[in-house]
């Protein structure tokens, strides 16, 4: 037992970070005190990624066969802790306003990340609502962080009232499952599953139910209601947070569910899959369109990226699972990234309208050309992360013979070209309404050289992480 | 019939009308005490099905705390008449449509759950509830689900607080 | 000794009845006690499988007590939501809430 703690290490030092803030809130005097708290906080954060880079290579599962640690798990946290250090410091700004509670803010964006390792992790079902409840009930707070602005307060609202039906259905599919085998651990579900037919019409409700649970959590169709309208009201750097970091560890928990528990259902769930990534990828291009607040548009347009990623679910096999660990590493460089520039904007002009964004290009050139970068990687131009990220998924898709799927795929991102170059025209087309220069926050340009160094480096020279996503990131389940 | 049979019957037909009568009334102070019923008669089927402690868990936790705390929040919020006193529907307009939805969600489970074979255990339902047991397999297999559970009721508690604070 | 299936049966029904609650009730605290109707509807399931299918393991009534406590953290955070929404705009009903388009 106590040789398992080692493994648990970068999740205790988490849990430590989010009491020790607490703690920090009431010692501390009020001078600096946001940017302390987030320093703490980012540094906890990036000390437990490098304990998990550290387990990098180990395989185990601890706790009575509770919690997995395989690479595939270690590298999606150490993503989930560095963007999770980064929202932090996005956040200062925002928590410098006077009474905005910086101790309570720290401390549920560093719970949160504690559900995420959990979710990423987690090898029972029990396992994985408990931690997808943790994830969950501090983000719907954050979104409604801004109590004096019913915006804020109303996308809690949404996001709790569509939060809790889908977990119920989840629920509903989990105690579906466990009649079926008993158990609600995912190795002894598969092993069960043997002796069970598999066309058994519960087994795949149940199966059904679940994914939909999960799907919730990562925004694809048609469990993405929430996700416009909780992106539009929940303050800017808490949208950066929901938009990039939990859908890394929604991903991880449904890959792990279909890998390790379902093998024998291989049929059913890839067409699952399929159909959701068609769903996703034509909804979010389409409804992104006509949008007006980049808020929403980036919702949107997030939600077709979770499309592209679900392409890899839909093809089972090694390359495909290390495409969407690269697909998801890019997203949450690309995504935070041009969130970064949406609070840089709308700290000067206090709206989200895409019009705000009129004459950036000559009252901030460098802001407006990182924001060009973020979008046309999102685009998937090449020579950016998503480039790469697009080609990995798409490729894996044809090797399987999946032509179609990436066709679909190819066909959306020329679609998204209309509402990014929408963007870009306001920029660099469209006379500014103020002609003074913007000021940006230290803070800030750090976020974004980082972003954009990740963006770049993903693109021009992807080969080492594309190397590490191929052979390292492997599933215990396949050992 | 037997007498587990019949206290089934009896008590799935107070439970479903309860639960009907929650979702159908306009009074939103008779649903929460319907509410409270409908938990208890829950906690009863937990006995029926000799899991005393997870009833006596029932009882305080559904039936006790969450029916007080929904009282709280009606007392505070004033939500089923105006200032001028004339009342607010407490349905939308939408009640064909849900119907619908809930009936098409019933009609599948149904004929999915109806003809399947459970891998019923040969003892059952022979139900240890032991709490000692239950408490040894806490604390030795759900070890991590248990501290997971605790920073959710710490988060949700220090969420509250920031939520529902007021503001001096 | 009464059916394994009657608890499952009973139990759809009730998921059911919650559904519709959710679906078709405004006031958000009606809504916040159908999803409760429903948690209740998954615990006698998860219940009912404990006694019958694994009684020496007792997983689901586990289950039941990590679902109840997480479940009232739940309905702690909805209330305070609620509340929040009450204090800006003082209604508590989900369709008047409607800055943001759906």
């Amino acid at each position: 037992m106590a040789r398992e703690f080692i493994y648990l290490v970068p999740e205790i030092i988490v849990l430590a970070t989010a009491l020790g803030v607490l703690v920090l809130d009431l010692v501390l005097g009020a001078k600096r005190k946001p940017l302390i708290l987030a320093l703490a906080s980012v540094a906890g954060l990036l000390a437990a990624a490098g304990f998990t880079a550290n387990l990098m290579g180990q395989r185990a599962i601890v706790m009575a066969d509770m919690f997995v640690i395989d690479s595939f798990g270690l590298v999606l946290k150490v993503v989930i802790l560095v963007g999770a250090a980064l929202s932090v410091l996005l956040a200062v700004g925002f928590l410098e306003r006077p009474k905005s509670h910086p101790g309570e803010y720290d401390f549920l964006i560093v719970a949160s990340t504690l559900g995420m390792m959990v979710m990423t992790g987690s090898n029972n079902l029990l396992l994985a609502f408990l931690g997808i409840q943790l994830t969950s009930i501090p983000l719907y707070i954050l979104a409604g962080f801004k109590r004096n602005d019913s915006k804020s307060s109303e996308a809690a609202l949404k996001y709790f009232l569509l939060g809790v039906l889908t977990a119920a259905l989840m629920l509903y599919g989990m105690s579906l499952l466990y009649g079926l085998t008993g158990t609600l651990n995912l190795t002894t579900i598969a092993a069960r599953l043997g002796g069970i037919k598999t066309n058994d019409p519960v087994l795949f409700l149940g199966m059904v139910f679940i994914i939909a649970g999960f799907s919730f959590k990562i925004a694809a169709v048609p469990f993405h209601f929430w996700a416009p309208d909780v992106y539009e009201g929940s303050p800017t750097c808490v949208t950066a947070f929901i938009s990039a970091v939990p859908k890394i560890a929604g991903f991880a928990v449904l890959l792990r569910l279909v890998y390790t528990a379902f093998p024998a259902l291989t049929p059913q769930w890839t067409g699952l899959m399929a159909l959701m990534a068609v769903l996703t990828m034509v909804t979010g291009n389409i409804m992104a369109i006509p949008q007006k607040d980049i808020k929403r548009m980036l919702a949107f347009s997030g939600i077709a990226h979770v499309g592209y990623a679900l392409i890899a679910l839909a093809v089972p096999g090694q390359n495909a699972m290390g495409a969407l660990v690269f697909y998801l590493l890019a997203y949450s460089a690309m995504t935070a990234g041009a969130f970064t520039i949406v609070v840089a904007v709308g700290r000067v002009s206090h709206e989200h309208q895409i019009t705000s964004f009129a004459g950036l290009g000559t009252r901030a050139p460098v802001l407006a050309a990182a924001m060009t970068v973020f979008l046309l990687s999102m685009l998937g131009f090449p020579l950016t992360a998503g480039f790469t990220g697009k080609f990995l998924v798409f490729s894996a898709a044809i090797e399987k013979h999946y032509v179609w799927l990436a066709l679909i795929g190819v066909i959306n991102s020329v679609i998204s070209l209309y509402y990014y170059f929408g963007v870009v025209r306001q920029m660099y087309l469209t006379p500014a309404r103020a002609t003074t220069k913007m000021q940006v926050s230290g803070l800030v340009w750090l976020l974004i050289a980082i972003a954009l160094t990740v963006t770049f480096a993903l693109g021009i020279y992807p080969e080492p992480v594309i190397n590490l996503t191929r052979h390292l990131v492997v599933l215990f389940a396949r050992f | 019939m037997s007498g587990q049979l019949l206290a089934f019957w009896a008590l799935s037909f107070v439970i479903l009308s309860g639960a009907l009568y929650i979702v159908m009334t306009k009074n939103i102070m008779h649903a929460v005490f319907m509410h409270l019923l409908t938990m208890s008669m829950i906690a009863a089927v937990y006995g029926l099905l000799h899991a005393d402690f997870m009833a006596a868990m029932q009882v305080l936790i559904y039936a006790g705390a969450v029916t007080a705390m929904v009282v709280f929040a009606l007392m505070l919020t004033k939500s089923q008449s105006r200032p001028d006193g004339a009342g607010i529907a407490v349905d939308n307009q939408q009640r064909g449509a849900s119907f619908l939805t809930a009936a098409g969600f019933l009609a599948v489970v149904i004929y999915v759950l109806v003809p399947q074979k459970w891998a019923v255990h040969e003892a059952a339902p022979v139900v240890k509830s032991d709490v000692a047991a239950m408490g040894a397999i806490i604390f030795k297999s759900y070890i991590l689900p248990f501290e997971v559970i605790s920073v959710i009721l710490l988060a949700a508690l220090i969420g509250v607080i920031v939520l529902a604070r007021k503001e001096d | 000794m009464v059916p394994l299936q009657y608890y499952i049966i009973m139990s759809a029904i009730l998921f059911t009845i919650g559904i519709y609650g959710v679906l078709a009730r405004r006031n958000a605290i009606l809504v916040l006690l159908s999803v409760e109707i429903m948690f209740n509807a998954v615990n006698i399931n998860f219940m009912a499988f404990s006694a019958y299918i694994t009684p020496a393991t007792m997983v689901g009534q586990i289950y039941t007590i990590f679902a109840v406590a997480s479940g009232a953290a739940e309905i702690g955070i909805g209330l305070a939501i609620i509340l929040l929404i009450y204090r800006g705009r003082e209604t508590v009903n989900v369709d008047e809430v409607n800055m943001l388009k759906w």
